[in-house]
């Protein structure tokens, strides 16, 4: 896996392009799928992203009266779940950089009564603003590798969280099985921009979902990212067969 | 990921229940928010069971984090649906109960009064006339099952025990339980005159 570049340069997908313009082209993006989000990543996850999101939540601990700062949140499958769990006592913040995913999220939410303890943050995550300290769980789920700087990201997140919060990262990875690296690699590369290309008639924001987990940091890699920003008790699971892996670190 | 999807299709059934048996809400009311947790001795596995006020959340859990923690078996917890069996269970070793137990207590006997009004919930789709006649149907039906069941076993106790001699009548059973009791009580007396004739020859 490759690391971000130490110059001014970072990759969008497999495309080595300008740090300033990632912001926006990411943005694009994510423009173009909202309406279409959660009925794309049930078709191209067949529905396992589900199984995914709860095995996030059972890692998180989360109580009631939690603080949550759900990161990259977008229409808000997590921030639903916790909403319920911390209770009118907790809050949840449902942090998105991209103002037509928080758009979509926020209107899914209100529409399954999910009010009160939820508030809506357009926000980048490499520059948090939150006072320091402020959270018990930070989640970004399917968020890191669009982030131009995962490690002033990551810094960022150590910052704002509480001493014993944790940080959990759900993200794609790197499948730890070569016959399933195959199948993955075809399914992505020939397949999801097909599927894209139907349902949302953008094939192109498919195909870079495809090549920015191919450079998104490998298992092992992210686990010593998070050690770098501050985490202590660095911790990894994959989830089918690493496809995506969970990683989860806490703050002493 | 298998486990997940377990718990989550656990989630969904207890939801559905909770839809369809309204009165579940005030029977959890005290506990909203409060986690159980139960350690499964048969899968190796944690969860911990929630009600948000709205509805049942699961989670599997690797961790220590519950208001109540009850470790036992699967049979073990379908007799928890009594919660006076609660100690009893404690006291036979099939149940470790660590926090608070009122929790336990209060899950137990919501479950145990779960009533789903059938007729009620299928007449939105068969109709008034036709839900009744299911239902109807159905108690019939698992009525004469529960009569056919008795006197199968009724029938098979009574072959064995009268007509091949298989089994013993429970008369002889009673019979016997008596010679029993009769020869150990012999077997005593013997036994306290043998240890007093033996003191008197030392």
């Amino acid at each position: 896996m490759m690391k971000q570049t130490q110059d001014n340069t970072t990759h969008f997908g497999y495309k080595t392009i300008d740090k300033q313009e990632k912001v926006g082209m990411v943005a694009e993006v994510f423009h173009s799928v909202a309406a279409k989000y959660d009925i794309m990543n049930d078709l191209m996850s067949m529905g396992i992203h589900r199984l995914w999101k709860r095995q996030t939540i059972a890692s998180s601990g989360v109580r009631k009266g939690h603080k949550i700062l759900d990161l990259a949140g977008g229409t808000g499958d997590l921030t639903s779940k916790f909403s319920q769990i911390t209770g009118e006592t907790g809050q949840v913040i449902l942090g998105d950089i991209n103002d037509s995913m928080l758009k979509v999220g926020r209107e899914k939410l209100r529409d399954q009564g999910r009010v009160g303890n939820i508030e809506y943050v357009q926000l980048n995550a490499e520059a948090l603003p939150f006072p320091d300290n402020s959270f018990d769980i930070i989640t970004i789920a399917f968020g890191l590798r669009n982030v131009t700087d995962k490690d002033k990201a990551l810094a960022s997140m150590f910052r704002v969280l509480k001493p014993g919060g944790r940080l959990l990262v759900l993200e794609f990875s790197k499948p730890d099985n070569e016959l399933l690296t195959k199948v993955y690699d075809f399914y992505s590369f020939n397949i999801l921009p097909k599927i894209g290309s139907v349902v949302t008639n953008d094939s192109e924001s498919y195909q870079y979902l495809a090549e920015s987990i191919r450079m998104h940091p490998d298992q092992e890699t992210l686990k010593g990212m998070m050690e770098e920003a501050g985490f202590e008790q660095t911790s990894y699971q994959n989830l089918t067969g690493g496809i995506v892996a969970l990683h989860r670190g806490f703050k002493y | 990921m298998l486990s997940q999807l377990i718990i989550a299709l656990i989630e969904s059934v207890l939801n559905q229940a909770l839809k369809l048996s309204p009165q579940l809400h005030s029977n959890l009311n005290s506990i909203k928010h409060k986690k159980l947790q139960l350690n499964i001795k048969d899968w190796q596995q944690a969860f911990i069971l929630l009600y948000t006020g709205e509805k049942f959340i699961i989670l599997t859990t690797d961790e220590k984090q519950a208001d109540c923690i009850i470790c036992a078996s699967i049979d073990t917890l379908f007799e928890l649906k009594d919660p006076a069996k609660i100690t009893k269970l404690i006291r036979e070793d099939k149940l470790d109960l660590e926090g608070d137990i009122q929790l336990a207590q209060a899950y137990s006997s919501a479950f145990s009064k779960i009533e789903i009004d059938w007729p009620e919930q299928l007449s939105s789709y068969l109709g008034d006339g036709m839900s009744h006649r299911v239902t109807q149907g159905v108690k019939t039906l698992h009525n004469q099952q529960i009569k056919l069941v008795d006197k199968l076993k009724s029938t098979t106790a009574h072959t064995l025990q009268d007509e091949l001699k298989v089994a013993m009548h429970p008369i002889e059973l009673t019979i016997f339980k008596n010679d029993n009791r009769q020869l150990t009580s012999d077997l005593d007396v013997l036994e306290h005159r043998i240890n007093i004739l033996m003191q008197s020859v030392k």
